[in-house]
């Protein structure tokens, strides 16, 4: 619950995708504080809260365009051009063809190896990044290698969910928004995290994603509610 | 004492935020061009630049957890050293004074 109130606090308005993304992430992998998440960074897991340099998981999104590919890569050799960048090949996921890349940097924490899988989706870029040291790589390549093979991606939360009740869930609290946005000059920042939307609507809402599809996952339902969140805040609809 | 332990902690929050890499290059027309019609004109390729940045300070929050406790550390021995010389201060002040 505590990952959900931190993620209710503050957050910002940006591109945001029309479809639903998830992923699944690695066995008892750890979500880290999303109140620090950046701009288009979905969701970020840590495989130890223990460690000094601990592997990690995020997966992104950033809007392309009609870039291609080609154009993409060409970007990101310019990106890297100081690190150690590799074009290791591709690899199928049930979203698309994903590329994968192996990025070597040096800094205070010894030689890191990233491992990027970029997938483009109707206009988006799926960018799914593992970080960790470079002597701990082979332990954890594979992971890395099954939570991007696990990149799914539907037209809405709906088509994800087999839970019947997620529909009218969702139609009220469309309507609820639809309304209060319609009734009030506020900006919709502002409507959002009113108490009046919070404590009636959007807490109730959250509540139920947690409790009534536990069985979709924690990821699932982490990246539900953000993306009811963000259909909300930047069109009204869902 | 606490001074140094100031500056060094000063000097390390500063080094530490310092980027590892440079990226320093300005991106070509062509690069922004690419994403025309994008409200916030970021250059192609932005979110893996992004999200290799965020997964590697992911990676480090036990080394945020560990300064943490290094600076509960010094702190606990600042106070101590304070108070101990606090503590023999008062004891000469009173032996001088009997």
């Amino acid at each position: 619950m505590r990952w959900l109130v931190i993620f209710l606090l503050p957050f910002t308005l940006f591109g945001f995708e029309p479809f639903f993304t998830v992923i699944d992430p690695p066995k008892g992998w750890l979500f880290t504080d999303p109140s620090k998440y950046e701009d288009g960074v979905k969701v970020v897991f840590i495989a130890s809260d223990k460690k000094m340099f601990t592997p990690s998981l995020t997966l992104t999104v950033e809007h392309v365009g009609n870039a291609s590919i080609a154009q993409y890569i060409k970007a990101l050799e310019k990106i890297y051009r100081r690190d150690d960048f590799q074009e290791l090949g591709t690899f199928k996921t049930s979203t698309g063809t994903a590329h994968l890349f192996q990025i070597d940097r040096k800094n205070q924490w010894g030689n890191i190896r990233i491992l990027q899988a970029i997938t483009l989706h109707e206009g988006f870029a799926l960018i799914q990044t593992g970080a960790c040291l470079r002597k701990e790589f082979l332990e954890v390549h594979e992971t890395y290698l099954n939570a991007f093979k696990s990149l799914r991606t539907t037209s809405s939360i709906l088509t994800s969910c087999s839970d019947p009740s997620l529909e009218k869930r969702l139609e009220e609290i469309t309507k609820c928004w639809r309304k209060l946005c319609l009734t009030s000059k506020d900006d919709k920042e502002s409507l959002f995290t009113s108490s009046f939307f919070q404590n009636n609507h959007w807490k109730p809402f959250v509540n139920y994603i947690e409790s009534a599809l536990e069985s979709e996952g924690i990821c699932w339902q982490f990246l539900a509610v953000k993306h009811v969140q963000e259909t909300l805040l930047s069109e009204n609809a869902l | 004492m606490k001074r140094v332990f100031a500056v060094l902690i000063a000097l390390s929050v500063t080094l530490l935020n310092t980027p590892a890499y440079a990226n320093d290059e300005a991106f070509s027309e062509c690069e922004y061009g690419v994403n025309d019609g994008y409200e916030k004109c970021e250059p192609l390729g932005h979110g893996s630049s992004k999200a290799s940045h965020s997964a590697v300070s992911a990676s480090m929050v036990g080394w945020g957890l560990g300064l943490a406790i290094a600076i509960a550390i010094v702190a606990g021995v600042i106070h101590q050293s304070a108070a101990a010389h606090g503590g023999s201060n008062s004891t000469s002040n009173s032996s001088s004074s009997s």
